[in-house]
């Protein structure tokens, strides 16, 4: 009993109303504060690491030069080359390029939001010098500043936005068979215009144009299915926070359904696409999950205590501490990430079970005849201890996360240890509180009870290892399971594909696949091409090496599957091959990257005269950077190594000459997958980490090196559990799972706290193993088991989800409090008798 | 379509914003009155012009160009030939552009390149799209056909830089005329004294953009008022996309040496 713990515990019982108000009003305010500052951050981005700062430098750069990377991908199944199908394609093309909805966001990039955050953006991208034979200018530009000032004065107000006026389209652009570029050269006129114009007018017409359009390799795969019974909307929009963008997503698919029918079959792609319909799904799983977890935790927790108080209580108090932490969190800029969601899960661990165990001894100490206030103070005081030490091991296993390069990893932490340092302040005033209103009940507990069968389940286990034979069959059959264990748990791949979250009837799955089957594929890496030469990026010897590594690229097979997954390229090799084709009659031989410098500068001219508009989304104004965008399949993000290494062979070996140009790989899909590895590396840092402070923790609790040492074995033991299993079920590490391992940390030291703090208490006073592992058991092991049946069901819960990375979430989390309360009882009681002995006992203090 | 378009832009500070004095009171308050008066002034002829492109992004990256160039005029309509002075790798490349003043009949525009040794047709194109990747659109340097419009005066008592203006706001009156500007309607501010935009907003359909053009350094040549450097910037939100400079370094008016017989095919192949 912490005398201490217990005069607080006194003190809140005599200012219980005082407590109560306190807690309404910086809940009031606290709300208040979340509806002022939250800011949800769902984007990609978010999750990309920002340790590698050239890679997130590379990819901005990219932005600033050639706009968003990634596009919503419309397929359509149908006869592409009908009339019927054409029209139709005409008409919802003509839709989504004029579709306009307010979106609060439009512009916003990951940068702008760094800065709003005061975090500074990461650094540009600085591209080697190129030679230039221009002397530095002054800088015309500056009469600019005048017309800016100009403006901010007009008379007419409004120079920013288009203010009240409706009609624009949030659209840059929609390509599709309707309006993609066709380069030709007929009867000796070059001619850059659209495939469609003019519109096919008869069915004859249509096939005809259809015939050609298959034959043209730039075509299939980007935006037309290699069978020519699928087409593809490509819809660029200008840059947006990801909740904006999946109103769009919305807004879109409402669209597509006004023209579904049996011969115009829909479906969206592309990451924006997936990221909406991954975030709906989750986010109806989580809605409906979550209520299902609470109510079921409310029912047990009604089923045990059987009285209001004994249920309510802890929920208030996870319920309080975590609308503390999220404002308190929103109010120092920390963004709602899809990280974020899992802290509720975080917040219950600690919350409920701190409390159910000083409810137990409350109710104990009730039963025993003490008075209300007196059982209250006494459990507080007998709880305190244990009860901060499981606080303060989870803040630390959470702050951990600071080592994760990714930023939303490392906010989660700082929430999330903020809500298990609040969590633990209101188990200590708010729960007491609320005890006082608790009159005669003894929360499920009979004053004379006697052992019932969880009691006997509890003291069966402990006692297992309480004679020497069954001391060793506990410690060999954990042995056992350790070595098992941690065989399986070497057989761990990391994988992480977030499609594989999806069950495949879901029709972001089936759309992603088709792309993957009948079109080029939904997914893209982007090379980011810089000219270092003094043509820069229109130099002959670049294009030269350009076609090569294109033939290069589309050779590439995964390794995996044996599959080649490049379907496409798009680059300004197509542009001057189109139009030295057509500046010679349309010749296909000229289908080529032309042998000189002048002529290469020259096509160039020719083109920028007909169509310059393409060229921006190909190469700068002042052509020192260009950009290959590579469409390919779908890859998990392990994948995307051995793609990277062979895209960096190739730019090597046919670009070996740094001073025509430099080539990086780069796109919001290669950033965020090529961060999955890395991330895995850094939460075993994490871990790492964790587990030392932890056990370091551990000593200073118990006030006793070898004690210490002893706890992190139970406490080892469920993670090696965990993930064993995981390596034996075939469930790999990806982010969805992967800080499972601190999570059952986290879970594991709290039961073990609990247990040897009590036995620590008892054997340093009475000097007595087997006195202590039953005081232990008598103060917290029902309590251990009763959290552990809460949480597990709590979890359990999630198996329900539509999304398979929920339900193993759910099942994960869940068996880890099972393993974790098992090794609780039936390993840390063999492992004291084996390493404890009785002794005289000391004085005391 | 697309060569008139580019006869005009090169010429542009000098037919598009010439200013004879019509018969517009500064009183007047009909904008469809003052708009006809700024569309119908008569245009310069045979004309030399030295002119400087230059294009910044939002990354601040630039480009610059300049062109020489000559116009004249033929009964049905305007002929314009240029030819690239800088950057060095595109020297000697030449453009003929014929620019009828029949809108229903296309342009025509020939483009010479010296490694093919020949010159080559080329087919009109969208008057919507950036001209050369600059700010302005092949339409901005067309004369538009006030029936294609619905005026409004804004403010008939409106300044710009102290000069009295007119703020008309212009609003396409048909779907053929938005596509092709692409623009949902613009703002301009006319000067009453010259007769001439001094600024020019406009509203851009495709990703809700914004476009500003100022025209700048107007002075009198030969009793012409001749802007010498248009401003034009796009932007989309708060973010400036790009800036573009247009400024006619040399221009002069009726030069004996631009003759009409030098608008064609070989000529343009021998160069200016």
């Amino acid at each position: 009993m912490n005398p201490a713990y217990r005069a607080w515990g006194r003190f809140v019982v005599r200012h219980r109303w005082l407590v109560i108000l306190g807690t309404l009003v910086v809940t009031a305010l606290a709300v208040m504060g979340l509806k002022k500052y939250v800011r949800v951050d769902n984007s990609i981005e978010a999750f990309a690491s920002t340790k590698d700062g050239d890679v997130q430098a590379l990819l901005e750069q990219f932005r600033d030069d050639f706009g968003r990377d990634d596009a919503f991908l419309v397929l359509i199944e149908g006869d592409v080359f009908s009339l019927n199908y054409l029209k139709k394609l005409d008409q919802l093309h003509k839709e989504l390029a004029g579709l306009n909805m307010e979106i609060p966001s439009l512009g916003q990039r990951k940068r702008d939001r760094d800065l709003a955050r005061g975090r500074t953006p990461v650094a540009r991208y600085v591209p080697p010098p190129r030679p230039s034979k221009v002397e530095p200018a002054k800088d015309e530009f500056a009469d600019f500043d005048d017309m800016d000032a100009d403006m901010a004065n007009t008379a007419n107000g409004d120079t920013e936005g288009w203010g009240d006026e409706a009609g624009g389209s949030i659209v840059d652009e929609v390509i599709s068979v309707i309006n993609v570029r066709r380069t030709r050269g007929v009867d000796g006129t070059l001619d850059v215009g659209d495939w469609m114009d003019p519109f096919p007018t008869t069915e004859a017409e249509a096939r005809a144009l259809g015939t050609e359009m298959k034959a043209d390799s730039t075509l299939v795969g980007r935006v037309l299915g290699q069978a020519g019974d699928l087409s593809a909307l490509v819809v660029r929009t200008h840059f947006m926070a990801e909740e904006d963008s999946n109103r769009l997503n919305t807004a879109i698919s409402e669209i597509l359904t006004k023209y579904e029918g049996p011969d115009f079959r829909t479906h969206t792609a592309g990451l924006p696409a997936l990221g909406a319909q991954l975030n709906e799904l989750m986010l109806s799983d989580m809605q409906g999950l979550f209520g299902y977890g609470l109510l079921l935790l409310l029912g047990t927790m009604f089923f045990l205590f059987r009285h209001p108080l004994g249920a309510f209580s802890p929920l208030l108090v996870v319920a309080v501490s975590a609308i503390w932490a999220f404002a308190l969190a929103a109010v120092l800029g920390m963004p709602f990430t899809m990280m974020s969601n899992i802290l509720p899960a975080f917040f219950i661990c600690v919350g409920v079970a701190d409390s159910v165990h000083i409810i137990s001894v409350y109710r104990q100490m009730r039963a025993d005849g003490l008075s209300n206030d007196d059982a209250i103070a006494d459990a507080i005081g007998s709880s305190g201890v244990p009860v901060f030490y499981t606080s303060l091991t989870t803040v630390m296993g959470l702050l951990s996360f600071e080592f994760a390069s990714v930023e939303a990893i490392g906010e989660m932490g700082r929430t999330g240890g903020l809500g298990v340092a609040l969590a633990w302040v209101n188990t200590l005033t708010l729960l007491p509180a609320l005890l006082t209103f608790n009159k005669k009940s003894l929360m499920g507990l009979k004053a004379a009870q006697g052992s019932d069968r969880l009691d006997a389940y509890v003291k069966h286990a402990v006692g297992l290892s309480g004679a020497p034979r069954g001391r060793a069959l506990t410690l060999a059959v954990s042995s056992v399971i350790a070595v098992v264990a941690l065989y399986f748990a070497s057989t761990l791949r990391v994988w992480h594909n977030p499609l594989s979250w999806v069950p495949p009837e879901k029709s972001v799955a089936q759309a992603v696949m088709m792309a993957d089957t009948k079109l080029g594929g939904a997914s893209q890496i982007q090379l980011l091409v810089r000219g270092t030469g003094e043509y820069g990026v229109k130099d002959v010897r670049l294009a030269k090496a350009l076609a090569q590594l294109d033939v290069y690229i589309r050779g590439y097979v995964d390794a995996k599957t044996g599959d080649k997954v490049v379907g496409n390229t798009i680059s300004l090799l197509d542009v001057l091959r189109e139009t030295n084709r057509a500046l010679h009659n349309g010749q296909h031989e000229h289908y080529r990257v032309p042998d000189t410098q002048e002529e290469t500068s020259h096509l160039f001219v020719a083109f920028e005269n007909s169509d310059p508009s393409d060229l921006k989304r190909l190469m700068t104004i002042d052509a020192s950077t260009a950009q290959m965008t590579i469409t390919l399949k779908w890859l998990e993000a392990t994948s995307y190594g051995p793609l990277t290494e062979y895209l960096e062979a190739g730019i090597a070996k046919f670009l070996p000459d740094k001073t025509v140009a430099v080539i990086h790989p780069t796109g919001s899909a290669y950033v965020l997958l090529t961060t999955v590895s890395a991330l895995i590396g850094d939460l075993l840092s994490s871990f790492g980490v964790a587990f030392v402070v932890i056990t370091l923790i551990m000593i200073v609790l118990l006030r006793d090196l070898k004690l210490g040492l002893v706890a992190m074995v139970p406490n080892l033991l469920p993670i090696a559990m965990i993930l064993g299993f995981m390596g034996m079920a075939n469930i790999p590490i990806d982010m969805a799972n992967l800080m499972i391992a601190s999570i059952a940390l986290g879970i594991a030291v709290d039961d073990t706290i609990h247990f040897l703090h009590h036995f620590k208490v008892h054997y340093d006073e009475h000097g007595s193993v087997e006195d202590g592992i039953a005081y232990s058991v008598k103060h917290c092991g029902r309590a251990l088991v009763l959290t552990s049946i809460i949480l597990a069901a709590g979890f359990f819960v999630y198996l329900a989800a539509t999304m398979y990375s929920l339900q193993r979430f759910g099942l994960l989390i869940g068996l880890t409090v099972i393993f974790a309360l098992l090794a609780d009882i039936y390993l840390t009681p063999a492992l004291l008798r084996l390493t404890y002995k009785d002794r005289v006992a000391k004085a005391r203090s | 379509m697309s060569t008139r378009i580019r006869a005009h832009w090169l010429l542009g500070s000098l037919c598009l914003l010439t200013a004879p004095a019509l018969a517009v009171a500064p009183g007047e308050t009909d904008a469809a009155k003052i708009m006809a008066a700024v569309q119908a002034r008569p245009e310069g002829n045979r004309t030399k012009s030295r002119v400087l492109m230059m294009v910044k992004d939002s990354a601040g990256r630039e480009r610059k160009r300049v062109v020489q160039s000559r116009a004249i005029d033929f009964p049905e309509g305007r002929k314009q030939m240029m030819l690239f002075e800088s950057p060095a790798d595109v020297r000697n490349t030449g453009l003929l552009s014929v620019d009828y003043d029949d809108g229903k009949k296309d342009d025509d525009q020939w483009l010479y390149l010296p490694s093919l040794r020949k010159s080559t047709r080329i087919a009109a194109g969208d008057k919507s799209g950036s001209f050369m990747g600059t700010d302005l659109t092949f339409a901005d340097m067309t004369t538009q056909d006030p029936r294609d419009y619905a005026y409004k005066m804004l403010d008939a008592n409106a300044s710009e830089g102290g000069e009295a203006c007119w703020l008309i706001e212009a609003r396409p009156n048909n779907d053929k005329t938005a596509t092709e500007t692409g623009y949902v309607k613009t703002e301009l501010c006319v000067s009453k004294d010259k007769l001439m935009p001094l600024r020019i907003k406009a509203w851009v359909k495709e990703g809700k953009k914004l476009k500003f053009i100022k025209f700048d350094d107007i002075q009198k040549l030969n009793g012409i008022w001749v802007v010498k450097k248009i401003l034009a910037q796009t932007k989309r939100g708060d973010e400036v996309e790009s800036k573009t400079i247009i400024a006619i370094q040399e221009v002069a008016f009726d030069q004996p040496d631009v003759k009409m017989e030098d608008f064609n095919q070989r000529r343009l192949e021998q160069g200016l």
